[in-house]
């Protein structure tokens, strides 16, 4: 947790010096270039993309569309550490293009280059801006060939030069071959024999071909433009990776860009700007898809982490995909769920779905989100954790909810490998029993959620003086419920892997935290299950602050990196 | 490479002009080769001189592919006439090889003729006649179906 903050810090810190590097640097690489950035403008009116320049409007502001953007159901959940600025933010898939092209441009002017080239060069570099920025000012020929875009550029500086004023167009074949040195790999492109000599396509091998016919990428491979055609639309049609395609000459480095698609494939324009978009989330750490079914809405985020609610329903985690989970961080949970799937068969050999009494031996099956048990038979109570009896977890008898903390068994000096294996798969147990119940009383709380509506307008009906208004609270108090059961799950993710020989207190205080949260929740879940005529309004809403309290405490608790402070 | 494979059943014009045109000193092309389906091509060569192959004699089947030549032809070593397939730590014993420019790094500028080049040079810089790793799993599991359905890794630049 806190290790992500300090990056967040450090990003924000080094983005600055960048782009203070950047305003230095800047005019030393473009030497003459007022042209370029005249024709830069023409170029982005002709574009005709709002968002275009970064300094116009606040890169930030809410996009439209119909999905929430809150961070989170309780929006003081996040953390205190978080500003504004690095909320992640939901954008429809619609606004995918203008969030991309807002990269672009500053990466365009920030390095002089030219717009064609941005979208492979940002590509090559997954999108990290920083990286591209440090290798192109480290050796821009050769960030600009491993991207596939040397001669790109280097044709339109030349352009440039030679005619600072004429707007670019796409290109046909130019009679000219490239001033620069050709790849060592591929062959030279031939120089073409003048107006009237005919021409051939090495695609083809049709070898009566005229200028016109041919067209060439930068690189001044010439094939006819049916055969571009046949090799773009083929390429496009093999899927994502088309945003890929080198020039068709063998060796040749040359990456394709939309330009080529333009002039060659208008028709198949959309798909490939469709392909661009997609490689452009899923390249980004700091993008990620909504992992909803069906859901095309998009986490953008200035830091690649974060917690994203969005408005299908589906939480997520920016950084790994998985449901949100702190305070376990993504490697932890990423280990654990690997556990889980490893351990599954064992664990679920002891961990039947259904317990029996500890009193009557009647089967039981957990249908409700509390972990307080009585015995339909036999009206005994028991806790379902550990199925001791209900009463030894009273106040009174030193402490409500002692089943939380593992205590190694009794032999731990026994040092035998099988004794240690079988230690070490008590604790994992311990720790994915806890979990497990967690995860179960957590989909209860989602399923209670999705009939809450229905009992607050029965607990209205019930009632002649009672507003909407009045009801609220029961739905606040279950989405509460959910919120805690998702926490306390991934509490024991985190314990599990806090060192267990831990002397420093830290541990002990965590449990502590973890105690009080689980012994509350089970409070606020079992008044907010009451049948309606005993519900009692005022102790869940007090429950449900109490616990909400506990949430905090335990979550800045792990935040300030567990310091015993008061 | 999407999963229905067809092939084309007669030359293009750039094919007939590849196969006027190859001339390849100790390789020989069949352009109506027998018991092959129609639109396929054969070559016969015999193992590069110096090489670890120099006794051996090779078959070569090609296919095209109808969205070749912007996709690789499909080319395997035949060995329905009895002659082998080399052992060779990039070719199965089903005649698939595993090149860079028959996947990945195809280009529609290549030709048979530079294709037929690469995997005999392939033989040439061997120096050790092993089978792949995998080869008898994938041997098994792939049979007679087309080395363009598999997905290639090329981990090797070595051979």
């Amino acid at each position: 947790m806190s290790d992500s903050d300090s990056e967040e810090i450090e990003y924000q810190y080094s983005d600055d010096s960048d782009s203070e590097a950047e305003e230095t640097a800047a005019p030393q690489e473009d030497s003459g270039d007022e042209g370029k950035e005249e024709n830069k403008e023409d170029k982005e009116k002709a574009l005709k993309t709002p968002k275009s320049k970064h300094t116009d409007a606040n890169p930030n502001a809410p996009p439209t569309g119909g999905s929430r953007t809150s961070q989170s159901p309780h929006s003081d959940f996040g953390s205190p550490s978080c500003t504004n600025l690095d909320l992640p933010r939901l954008v429809p898939s619609s606004s995918l293009k203008s969030e991309m092209q807002t990269i672009l441009s500053e990466i365009i002017e920030m390095l002089s280059i030219p717009e064609e080239a941005a979208g492979a060069l940002m590509r090559s570099f997954k999108w990290n801006k920083e990286k591209l920025i440090a290798s192109y000012f480290d050796d821009p020929e050769r960030t600009l060939e491993k991207a596939g875009v040397l001669k790109r550029v280097r044709a339109i500086e030349d352009r440039m030069e030679s005619a600072p004023n004429t707007p670019r167009t796409p290109k046909r074949s130019s009679p000219r071959a490239t001033t620069r040195s050709t790849s060592k790999i591929c062959p030279p492109a031939e120089e073409s024999k003048g107006e009237g000599a005919f021409l051939n396509c090495k695609i083809c091998c049709d070898d009566e071909l005229t200028l016109p016919e041919m067209f060439s990428m930068p690189c001044s491979h010439n094939f006819c433009t049916d055969c571009w055609r046949g090799f773009l639309s083929n390429k496009i049609s093999e899927g994502p990776a088309c945003v890929y395609s080198l020039c068709p000459e063998a060796g040749c480095t040359e990456i394709v860009s939309g330009e080529e698609v333009k002039s060659m494939c208008p028709d198949k324009m959309s798909e490939w700007e469709k392909y661009e978009l997609r490689s452009f989330v899923d390249l980004n750490k700091n993008t990620r898809w909504c992992p909803g079914t069906d859901c095309t809405m998009v986490a953008i985020t200035k830091t690649g982490s974060g917690e994203v609610y969005c408005g299908c329903g589906t939480g997520f985690c920016v950084k790994c995909g998985e449901e949100p989970h702190n305070p376990v961080v993504c490697k932890d949970l990423s280990l654990w769920l690997e556990k889980c799937q490893n351990e599954s068969e064992t664990a679920n050999w002891i961990l039947a779905n259904t317990k029996k009494c500890p009193k009557c031996a009647t089967r039981i099956e957990k249908n409700q989100g509390c972990n307080h048990m009585v015995c339909q038979q036999c009206k005994f109570e028991f806790c379902w954790i550990c199925c001791q009896p209900w009463e030894d977890h009273g106040a009174n008898t030193g402490g409500y909810y002692k089943c939380n903390k593992f205590a190694a068994d009794k032999n731990s000096d026994d040092q035998s490998d099988a004794a240690k294996a079988q230690r070490e798969l008590d604790r994992y147990l311990h720790y994915y029993q806890r979990y497990h119940a967690h995860a179960q009383a957590q989909k209860f709380a989602k399923k209670q959620l999705e009939q809450t509506e229905q009992r607050m307008v029965q607990l209205q009906d019930g009632n002649t003086n009672t507003s909407w208004i009045d009801v609220q609270f029961l739905k606040t108090a279950t989405e509460q419920l959910v919120e805690c059961r998702r926490l306390l799950k991934y509490t024991y993710t985190f314990a599990y892997y806090l060192d267990p020989e831990d002397k420093t207190g830290k541990k002990e205080r965590f449990e502590h935290h973890q105690e009080m949260l689980e012994k509350f929740t089970e409070n606020l879940s079992e008044l907010s299950e009451q049948s309606l005529d005993k519900m009692d309004r005022t102790s869940v809403v007090n429950m449900t602050r109490v616990v909400d309290r506990f949430v905090k405490n335990i979550i800045k608790y792990v935040e300030d990196g567990m310091e015993i402070d008061d | 490479m999407s999963n229905n494979l067809e092939f084309c059943s007669s030359f293009t014009r750039r094919q007939l002009k590849e196969i006027a045109k190859f001339s390849v000193p100790n390789f020989t092309l069949d352009q109506n080769p027998t018991d092959c389906p129609p639109g396929s091509l054969r070559v016969s060569f015999s193992g590069p001189s110096d090489s670890l192959y120099s006794t051996e004699n090779f078959l070569l089947r090609i296919r095209f592919p109808t969205t070749h030549p912007f996709t690789s032809p499909e080319i395997i070593f035949d060995t329905s006439t009895g002659l082998p397939s080399p052992f060779h730590p990039h070719i199965y014993s089903n005649g698939h090889i595993c090149l860079s420019i028959l996947g990945d790094e195809w280009s529609p500028a290549l030709t048979i003729q530079s294709v037929v080049l690469s995997v005999a040079s392939l033989l040439s810089t061997c120096a050790e006649k092993v089978r792949p790793e995998g080869d008898t799993i994938y041997s098994e599991r792939v049979g007679d179906r087309s080395p363009l359905l598999t997905s290639w890794l090329f981990d090797d630049d070595t051979v």
